[in-house]
């Protein structure tokens, strides 16, 4: 008997980031591939979960959210965003970002619509909108140089990498006008973008715009998982966002993750804010499958949004992810990888381009599928090395595009990094 | 754009839930709740603890999408010694947020576009979105009631304090309704056991007749919605009662579904278990990547901890002896009534069934107070009872495809407090 559905039937090996982070474990690897953090969740969160274990309703709570969680969230967003959103009807909690999203796509998308996706688009995406017999559309995010090691050096002082526009990565407009038409129902946009830490412009925000002006029917899909690490210029939560952009703002959802900006991703708490049309799909959808989300993890977070509305939590988080990223990025311009960088504005990922890489040539063998230049890096990096990194080719409908770049994570100790830059020297 | 944001599967299910908005009714109108399916006593004491000591020690990363190892582990050998199968911790068992998100994930996992679920009516009301969020079709097999008991007739069962359970009491299924309705088409029958709402347990010689029945549809599966697990009555062994998961001919091809939050008396926890073959773990895993990626370490270790310190299962016989005891509560106090019911005795779960044919509602009832809609009977009914009596209960048309016969039936949900059940049958006197 083969009881497995269709939709199914590419997806029933483990995923792509369970089966690198066992093979780290397996191998005593350092593991820059999977994105959770490796230091402690802040204290405040633990404390705040024991606490309201002991207090808290134990039973069925609001499909949407606890209103505790829903009010706190609400009031965290209006004072760090600038936006206010109507805790009954424009804003919902589910279980992490990725239930969010799951929501998103089963609320919106009809068999047919289209989706468009910016590549690389994290490699979860796709198999979710396939779920809802829709089709995906990968609108390439191409960089606007390769920096090789002397190049990006000129730009490291002090300990830091100064962005530049040598660091681009650059929207194909021509390419997305091309794809857009009268089936595309939803646009998802990632900002900071896992996995090469773009963060989209104000000029990049009106473009879109014009072009979505010309198809009222599309929902735009801000995933702002990363929303409190950026770096440079821009300050956490408060940059160029779709959902505080005048032309944009109206026809998006903007998904959030608790677990990530407490460094906690197991906590399983994310957020939807936006147009309440979209946000009573969301909340439909979310009715026939998790119900309602447990309500001690939810008061906890609330707690937690509470004690650190202020911001300078989020501060000085930012802080040490951009020293992090600054760290792995030097350890990896000074490895003996011959590889090309760009400095991230933000997220927890550095890409880097593998073209000039002689990798041996069995790491392209497994059990006889020939594998792509990405996949063979990552594990002759396992195996050479013992560091792993996650392949980006996953994160695009071209695999030829993706094929040479790399992702990894710096949202990790000193020590973890220290210790993977040694291995890599 | 407003009209056509929403996906056009979720259009009919736009308007708040049932059992949300009688909850919210009951707090309204001050009314007893025995609508939404929930303990308002207290969770466990253990349970509590478990979680505040986990939340300080256990991680708080990522873990394994098919659940916290601790728990796989522990979860097996509580499942595999009380119901009395072997289960690979690994291969066998996935964990998800509650039983809820599990079926969902049991659907999307087998079911293609166009197949088929047959269930038994009164069937739980969320079973038929799912199914049709997949692209398939819920077909409801009415089950055939043995008979429902006036009052006179109840009080005549009524000895040494109980109602005892009969034969007309027992609901069965309807094979020949079952045959006509089973075609290549069929991919998935649900068994409810013990049943939401009517107590069902399906005995030995049902599952064998369903397993002679299914010899003639090899690719059908069976999805054992065990949610009440702990709470058959009577006779029957808790966890060890006639499971199609444990059937010699049907457990290859079942895939039961498993509610903690149920057992533990904690609806909100939000920890269930699917167990079943290798072959369908497998795709209930990939789709449960997708959802929720994984599942929060705090509320699974806590969850095996509840279940390690449970394992002789003591605990769940002491629960049994009071549900079955606020059943029978609950059943005088609804026979003692005004009302004019008809009644059954269950043969576990968490409510009771009642006809209500024979009930006069007043007219102003028969329209919605807000949308001024026509209601049926049954939903008549409980507006009737919330705004004259004071009591909450739940209106079954939606658990059939056959509407007329749901119209005559409402639920009343007896997990609730000794002063809870009192009340309301002070209040229905």
């Amino acid at each position: 008997m083969q009881p497995i559905a269709n939709r199914m039937l590419n997806y029933l090996q483990p995923q792509m980031y369970a089966k690198f982070t066992m093979l780290a474990n397996q191998k005593g690897c350092i593991n820059l591939g999977q994105g959770f953090p490796n230091f402690p969740s802040p204290q405040m969160l633990r404390d705040a979960l024991s606490e309201e274990a002991q207090t808290e309703s134990l039973q069925y709570t609001m499909t949407a959210g606890h209103p505790k969680l829903l009010n706190s969230a609400s009031q965290f967003f209006e004072k760090q965003i600038g936006c206010k959103f109507n805790v009954d009807k424009e804003i919902m909690v589910s279980s992490g970002a990725q239930a969010v999203l799951s929501c998103v796509m089963q609320g919106v998308l009809n068999p047919g619509d289209e989706v468009i996706l910016f590549d690389p688009a994290f490699d979860l995406y796709r198999p979710m909108i396939e779920f809802q017999g829709a089709k995906h559309i990968g609108v390439p995010i191409i960089p606007k140089k390769l920096n090789a090691k002397q190049d990006i050096l000129k730009r490291y002082k002090n300990g830091k990498f100064d962005y530049s526009n040598d660091d681009d990565w650059n929207l194909d407009f021509n390419y997305l006008e091309r794809v857009i038409n009268k089936k595309t129902k939803l646009v998802l946009l990632n900002s900071p973008m896992n996995p090469i830490g773009k963060m989209f412009s104000t000029e990049e925000y009106n473009q879109l715009a014009d072009i979505l002006d010309r198809y009222p029917q599309v929902v735009v899909c801000e995933d702002a998982a990363y929303h409190h690490i950026t770096f440079g210029q821009y300050q956490p939560f408060n940059y160029p966002r779709c959902i505080t952009h005048p032309r944009l703002k109206d026809r998006t959802v903007c998904v959030t993750s608790a677990g990530k900006m407490y460094s906690a991703t197991g906590l399983r708490i994310g957020f939807a804010v936006g147009n309440e049309e979209i946000i009573k799909g969301l909340k439909a959808a979310q009715t026939y499958h998790i119900f309602c989300l447990n309500p001690v993890i939810q008061t906890a977070t609330a707690k937690c949004l509470d004690q650190t509305q202020d911001g300078k939590y989020f501060n000085s988080i930012r802080d040490l992810y951009e020293e992090q990223a600054n760290m792995l990025l030097k350890g990896l311009v000074d490895s003996r990888l011959n590889m090309n960088y760009w400095v991230p504005q933000g997220g927890y990922f550095i890409v880097t381009d593998i073209s000039n890489i002689q990798i041996p040539e069995k790491y392209f063998n497994d059990n006889g599928v020939r594998l792509t230049r990405d996949f063979a890096f990552a594990y002759y990096m396992i195996n050479e090395f013992g560091v792993v990194c996650i392949p980006c080719s996953p994160y695009y409908e071209n695999k030829q595009l993706g094929q040479n770049y790399v992702r990894w994570a710096f949202c990790k100790t000193t020590e973890t990094i220290q210790e993977a830059i040694n291995r890599l020297k | 754009m407003q009209n056509s944001i929403i996906s056009d599967r979720l259009k009919p299910y736009l308007g708040p839930q049932i059992y949300t908005q009688f909850t919210q009714l009951a707090i309204q109108k001050e009314c007893v709740n025995l609508g939404q399916g929930f303990p308002n006593y207290p969770s466990p004491q253990f349970l509590r603890q478990a979680i505040s000591e986990e939340a300080l020690v256990e991680s708080l990363q990522y873990t394994s999408t098919s659940g916290l190892p601790r728990l796989l582990k522990s979860g097996a050998e509580f499942f595999s010694k009380h119901i009395g199968i072997s289960i690979d911790s690994e291969k066998e068992i996935s964990i998800g947020a509650g039983a809820q998100t599990i079926l969902v994930s049991v659907f999307q996992a087998i079911l293609n576009k166009g197949d088929e679920v047959i269930c038994f009516d009164p069937s739980f009301d969320v079973y038929k979105p799912m199914i049709e969020f997949q692209g398939a079709k819920q077909i409801g097999i009415a089950l055939k009631i043995g008979k429902w008991n006036n009052k006179e007739e109840m009080l005549r069962k009524f000895e040494n304090g109980i109602f005892r359970q009969d034969k007309e009491d027992i609901w069965k299924i309807d094979l020949d309704s079952l045959k006509y309705h089973l075609n290549d088409k069929t991919k998935m029958i649900i068994l409810n056991s013990p049943q939401n709402p009517n107590g069902k347990v399906y005995d030995q010689e049902e599952l064998d007749q369903l397993a002679d029945i299914l010899e003639n549809y090899p690719n059908v599966v069976i999805c054992e919605d065990a949610a009440y697990h702990h709470l058959p009555f009577g006779d029957y062994e808790i966890f060890n009662y006639p499971r199609s998961i444990s059937h010699k001919r049907l457990s290859k091809k079942t895939i039961c579904v498993i509610s903690a939050g149920k057992m533990f008396s904690a609806t909100g926890l939000r920890v269930g278990f699917a167990i079943g073959p290798e072959s369908i773990i497998k795709g209930v895993k990939a789709a449960q990547t997708y959802h929720l990626f994984c599942l929060n370490p705090i509320m699974q270790a806590a969850t095996a901890k509840s279940l390690e310190l449970c394992m002789d299962g003591q605990y769940f016989k002491e629960k049994r002896i009071f549900y079955e005891k606020q059943a029978q509560t609950l059943l005088k106090g609804l026979v003692e009534s005004r009302l004019n019911l008809n009644y059954m005795v269950p043969s576990g779960g968490y409510f009771l069934l009642t006809d209500i044919s024979n009930v006069e509602i007043p007219e102003q009832y028969f329209i919605h107070p807000d949308t001024k809609e026509t209601l049926s009977r049954d939903f008549a009914f409980v507006y009737y009872l919330a705004n004259e009596f004071g009591v909450v209960c739940i209106p079954m048309s939606p658990y059939y495809s056959d509407k007329r016969i749901g119209e005559k039936l409402v639920r009343w949900a007896f997990c609730k407090t000794d002063e809870t059940i009192q009340e309301a049958c002070r209040r229905l006197k």
